[in-house]
């Protein structure tokens, strides 16, 4: 059909985008992370797998393994949050008023948010002081500089992403169902367990996704509040980048978080497409 | 007569490998209110879309008054299409959506201004004038969408399933305002539903399609009364299929063994008539005929008098009674299942009060079935 | 009040107190940095109300305004252009059924589902490689990109709204393509429009670890700033700079949501 060109003009600065500065960037450092590292940065153009092989030298692995848990617990505290907090919001008569305090902290700047988490249990900060002037306390505890501390903060920072998904998601569920599982018998925490969890599947999903990812990612959190144990891949891939100049190390973890996302996203889609062709099957 | 002629010649069309219509040929009179009538998916809608020049036929012609329209795009055809949600234009107010066409073509403003007003007042419309689309409700969206394409002078509208957002009583209501528009301005209206009674109230002519077919042309009436096909018989209100074997084929009549009705009295066989061609029928053929169920009396006594009917027996299965009639579904003697409506007229008191178990007579003439499955 | 209480008491006292929580953690250390912006001391310890770090921060900090000044002009441009692109972007993918339809979709929007290091490690070595200078510019290209998937979705989902029969229907009455575009696609999409921009804007503000990577010497950002307050030195400025943030921020969402009524459903 001869309209389909018009199609081409109005997407042609999206394609031009996404090209210029997302799909060839991000084929730079895939092919990058397969070269050999120059002398003073950069990188020599030869092939070579030593940026994958030193993934597994045991400091870098270890930095791999801290990330994983950090992230994995941050995301587990999430959402036991986030899913009574979605129910609530879900079943309240204030819906919109509750969600709007959910979101106030989605917007807040993000270095603010961790600023205040320093500000309170820095060595000097507001916690320290305030056991120290109540007696609880004689010197200063660290509280900052450790995995605790990067823990906390990621779920801080990153909750709000996971009650929105969860809060669409249950607002969706028929509540009745839980009724008429009570009805046949389940208790509380079977018509949970049995009957909630699996309807809002998707929205679990989505939420993990959006935590999980991005605190797997996490860059400025780890620098600010977490120490020497406490060094995440990001914080890696940075020094890597801009002090040791290791491009293709860089490059190789860059393209492992990007291999990761995408097979998240992509399961993501995936499921969902399951879950909305079984709708149509019903209705059928 | 106003509106055009719509002549679709062997119109194919596919979707990838799918066909949705297959050979499709009509021919629609000038100002007639020609429906297009089928269950979801059987093309009625596609077909529709290309008269509108939304879509392209894959193979066919698509004529208005003998010129070939294949070419030409959607807004260069003398026809508007009523859509099913309405499609208002969520960014006008009432008047602005139903002058939107006039002012394309750069009317003067008075001139828009009165246009625009007779035709809200055709649709009954003209103290909403100034409203938001968003504050009217679904029968009064529709009523806009109609003022909107009419105002713009079509030879033919085409109306895609336009009252089925609609609740039972508001479509009722709207579909007699339908005619009464189509009686007022006489172009050719082309109506797509899914539903029976919608078309069998409005239509001149009916075409029912399945599967991407034309299955049968022809007035409400010869669509009803005289199913030529299995699936117009049963898409077309409720119906008896019988089933059988012809034992005797003259050019008058022929008589058919069925399958499952025992006990046939009064006449020797059991006899059913048809016009069908009979060469087409030869005797030892499997056929189906259709009987509609208020063309079968009931009784507790056995019939007399006229043996050129059909009578036989049966026990009383199952009574649904539905205020001014009753269903009544009979096992007769064989095992087939019957359906008979009895209504229940001024006499209502004094009439035979049949119960579960009753043994009764069913009789009916021949005449009244039709043939409409040969083997 | 009363009864709204009792109402969610019989929703559960397990997901009531777990919202609570929420709540509390979400609110409690945001209302500590706004106690202690108006502390007259430097400590975190309560000694006298005072406008001290308001008027140090209004007075005497010109290097951070200099920084905001630049993020201002970033943003500014960043949502611009990334609104006109996300937004023709958007409009192209609903109403035309070109090629490749779900790639181009799934491309646009995946950047804002990687972590945000991916795309500023990504970017620093393409503009390095490129021998492009950072600074301004490149920042304004990282933002706009990281805006764009934002601004796609906003809009196509303002779009979806409607049936795609409006656009039909235009056709059907004798509109050309560019009267479909300007009379009916465009007038519709403006609430979205405008949410969008205001979201790429605040997007734009706030964005520390893409910037951190494409900014070079000379280009340092607001976010940047307060990074760099946050890691050499905390002066209570920044309590007092936390607070007029989070008032500007409740402020542009609230007007975002306003014209994303009912988009974000």
């Amino acid at each position: 059909m001869s309209n389909r060109r018009y199609g081409y003009y109005y997407t042609a600065p999206l394609v031009f985008w996404v090209l210029a500065f997302f799909l060839i960037p991000i084929s730079i450092i895939l092919v990058f992370s397969f070269l050999k590292k120059g002398l003073y940065g950069g990188v020599i153009y030869e092939f070579s797998l030593s940026a994958y092989q030193s993934l597994l030298n045991p400091t870098l692995f270890k930095v791999l393994i801290t990330t994983l848990y950090m992230s994995c617990v941050a995301t587990l505290l999430t959402l036991m949050l986030a899913i009574p907090t979605g129910y609530f919001i879900a079943r309240s008569k204030h819906k919109n008023f509750f969600l709007f305090l959910i979101i106030i902290p989605f917007w807040t700047n993000f270095l603010i948010r961790i600023y205040a988490w320093i500000a309170i249990l820095g060595n000097n900060g507001f916690l320290n002081q305030f056991l120290i002037k109540s007696g609880l306390l004689e010197n200063s505890i660290q509280f900052l500089y450790n995995p605790l501390a990067v823990i906390l903060v990621l779920t801080y920072t990153y909750l709000p992403f996971a009650v929105l998904p969860l809060y669409s998601t249950i607002e969706k569920f028929d509540f009745s169902l839980l009724e008429a599982a009570r009805d046949l018998g389940a208790t509380k925490f079977e018509s949970f367990y049995k009957i909630l969890l699996p309807n809002i599947k998707s929205g679990i999903f989505s939420a993990i996704l959006f935590v999980f990812i991005p605190a797997f990612g996490a860059y400025a959190i780890p620098q600010l509040v977490g120490g020497r144990n406490s060094f995440m891949i990001g914080n890696i891939i940075a020094r890597e980048l801009t002090v040791t100049r290791n491009w293709p190390l860089a490059s190789a973890m860059s393209s492992m978080l990007t291999f990761i996302t995408i097979i998240g996203v992509l399961y993501f889609l995936r499921e969902n497409n399951k879950g909305s062709k079984n709708k149509t099957n019903v209705k059928a | 007569m106003l509106g055009s002629t719509v002549e679709i010649k062997n119109v194919n069309k596919f979707f990838g490998d799918f066909q949705v219509l297959k050979d499709i040929n009509l021919e629609i009179k000038k100002g007639e209110f020609f429906s297009l009538l089928g269950p979801s998916g059987c093309g009625k809608t596609t077909l529709l879309r290309m008269i509108a020049g939304f879509d392209e036929p894959s193979a066919g012609d698509i004529l208005l008054d003998s010129i070939n329209y294949n070419q030409i795009p959607a807004n260069k055809r003398p026809v508007n299409t009523i859509f099913q949600n309405y499609a208002l234009f969520p960014n006008l107010t009432v008047f602005e959506n139903v002058a939107f066409s006039l002012r394309l073509k750069k009317l003067p403003e008075q001139f828009i201004k009165e246009e625009v007003h007779k035709y809200l007042e055709l649709v009954k419309l003209n103290d909403h004038a100034k409203k938001n689309t968003a504050q009217l409700s679904g029968g009064q969206k529709q009523r806009v969408s109609i003022a909107r394409a009419l105002i713009n002078k079509p030879n033919v509208l085409l109306l895609d399933e336009p009252l089925s957002a609609l609740d039972a009583k508001l479509r009722q209501q709207l579909l007699v305002e339908l005619d009464t528009i189509h009686d007022e301005i006489g172009i050719t209206f082309i109506y797509v539903t899914h539903d029976q009674q919608e078309a069998l109230g409005v239509s001149d002519r009916i075409a029912v399609m399945n599967e991407g077919r034309v299955l049968q042309v022809g007035t409400s009436r010869e669509i009803y009364e005289h199913p030529t096909n299995y699936f117009v018989a049963n898409f077309i209100g409720e119906t008896n299929n019988i089933e059988g074997i012809i034992t005797e084929a003259s050019p008058e009549r022929i008589i058919v063994k069925p399958n499952k009705i025992d006990n046939l009295t009064m006449s020797q066989e059991y006899k059913l008539s048809s016009d069908y061609n009979e060469n087409e029928v030869k005797i030892g053929q499997k056929i189906k005929l259709s009987l509609r169920p208020e063309k079968i009396d009931i009784s507790k006594e056995k019939p007399t008098g006229d043996n050129h009917f059909n009578v036989t027996e049966g026990i009383i299965h199952e009574i649904i009674y539905n205020g001014f009639q009753s269903k009544i579904y009979v096992k007769v003697n064989g095992g087939k299942m019957l359906k008979v409506y009895r209504t229940h007229l001024y006499n209502a008191h004094q009439e035979t009060v049949f119960n579960w178990k009753d043994k009764v007579y069913l009789t009916w003439n021949p005449d009244d079935a039709y043939i409409i499955e040969v083997e | 009040m009363s009864k709204h209480k009792t109402s969610s008491f019989n929703r559960g006292l397990y997901s009531t107190s777990m919202f609570i929580l929420t709540i509390f953690f979400f609110y409690a250390p945001i209302l500590v940095l706004l106690i202690f912006s108006f502390n007259s001391s430097k400590s975190m310890m309560w000694e006298g109300f005072s406008w001290r770090w308001y008027s140090d921060l209004i007075y005497k900090s010109p290097a951070l305004w200099a920084s905001f000044d630049k993020s201002l002009i970033i943003a500014f441009f960043s949502a611009l252009v990334s609104t006109f692109i996300g937004t023709i972007g958007a409009i192209g993918l609903y109403w035309y059924n070109i090629k490749f339809k779900k790639t181009l979709q799934l491309m646009t929007v995946v950047p804002m589902l990687l972590p945000e290091i991916i795309l500023g490690v990504a970017l620093l070595i393409f503009f390095s490689s490129a021998g492009m200078k950072l600074g301004l510019f490149t920042i304004f290209l990282a933002h706009t990109t990281f805006c764009i998937p934002y601004v796609f979705l906003i809009v196509m989902s303002r779009l979806d709204e409607f049936d795609k029969s409006i656009v039909e229907a235009a056709y059907d009455l004798g509109a050309t393509e560019l009267i479909v575009l300007t009379r009916i696609i465009v007038p519709i999409c403006i609430p979205a429009i405008v949410a969008a921009f205001l979201i790429s804007i605040t997007l734009s503000l706030e964005d520390f670890v893409i910037t951190f990577f494409v900014a070079g010497p000379g280009s340092t950002t607001l976010p940047l700033y307060i990074y760099s307050m946050i890691r050499f030195g905390v002066s209570p400025v920044i309590n007092s700079l936390s607070v007029i943030i989070l008032i500007a921020t409740v402020i542009l969402s609230l007007l975002s949501l306003k014209f994303a009524k009912g988009i974000f459903k």
